[in-house]
């Protein structure tokens, strides 16, 4: 199988009302904001990359994000973020989502936080070195400037002390 | 503000990365999604990965047991946009 071969529907997993009502907010025309670019200098291999999800993984040993506030005002949503360790299994985390199923990372987190596998391609030379660090923050952010301050620059600055040159992003 | 490079994927929400315990699915998934780093030209691109959910999406199971705050306080213009 190869990368194109088939056309994803982003849509296929929503309900018929959720479908219709999503595509009412996007637009008709192409997107023209600006996109940060950073080419590629070297090979996969060479690369530390670091893992970043929207799935609102806490370490128990942290607070968990806020699904209370969330309940009360049901278009806020957290805007935190929890570092996550490499190493950091099903057994460490707490999930908090008001918008999925959690159960499933609870069993496995390497289903939307996939640092067992990032460690096996360590080892194996697939890529170069995982990150010491992990990140988790609270999807719901719309158009968020408060939270590109709070939560995003913190993070791109660890990143940076932690030498990361590429991140993978899974959304919940 | 965009996002540099997509690696589209057809699997329900909160799984991007596959099954439970499928750590040979998990691996194919990671290792073509980590190739766009390399095959992607130029900023905004989105490339589609050629997986299958096994599952029907009405038996995926990956909405909340309980509506979301958001769902319940749109419900009306959900189903008014359900209506067309």
């Amino acid at each position: 199988m190869e990368l194109n071969e088939k056309i994803v529907d982003g849509f296929r997993f929503l309900p018929p009302g959720l479908r219709a009502w999503v595509k009412t907010f996007i637009p008709d025309e192409d997107f023209k904001d600006p996109i940060p670019w950073t080419p590629m200098s070297k090979p996969l291999s060479k690369v530390t990359v670091a893992l970043v999800t929207s799935a609102g993984i806490s370490l128990k040993s942290d607070p968990p994000f806020d699904m209370e506030r969330e309940k009360r005002e049901p278009i806020w949503g957290d805007r935190s973020f929890r570092i996550i360790p490499r190493g950091t299994t099903e057994k460490d985390i707490d999930v908090n989502h008001l918008h999925i199923n959690t159960t499933y990372i609870k069993q496995d987190i390497n289903v939307i936080l996939p640092l067992a596998r990032m460690a096996e391609f360590e080892r194996e030379g697939i890529i170069g070195r995982l990150a010491p660090s992990a990140y988790s923050f609270y999807g719901f952010q719309w158009q968020n400037n408060d939270f590109l301050k709070e939560a995003i620059e913190p993070i791109s600055k660890k990143m940076k002390l932690e030498g990361v040159e590429a991140v993978l992003l899974t959304p919940a | 503000m965009g996002i540099p490079r997509s690696a589209a994927i057809e699997y329900p929400y909160g799984r991007p990365v596959g099954q439970v315990g499928d750590r040979e699915g998990q691996r194919k998934v990671l290792l073509m999604a980590l190739s766009v780093l390399e095959k992607a030209k130029k900023p905004g691109e989105t490339w589609h990965l050629p997986f299958s959910w096994p599952e029907d999406p009405k038996k995926a199971d990956w909405q909340p047991p309980e509506m979301s705050p958001l769902i319940k306080y749109y419900l009306e213009d959900i189903k008014k946009a359900r209506r067309g």
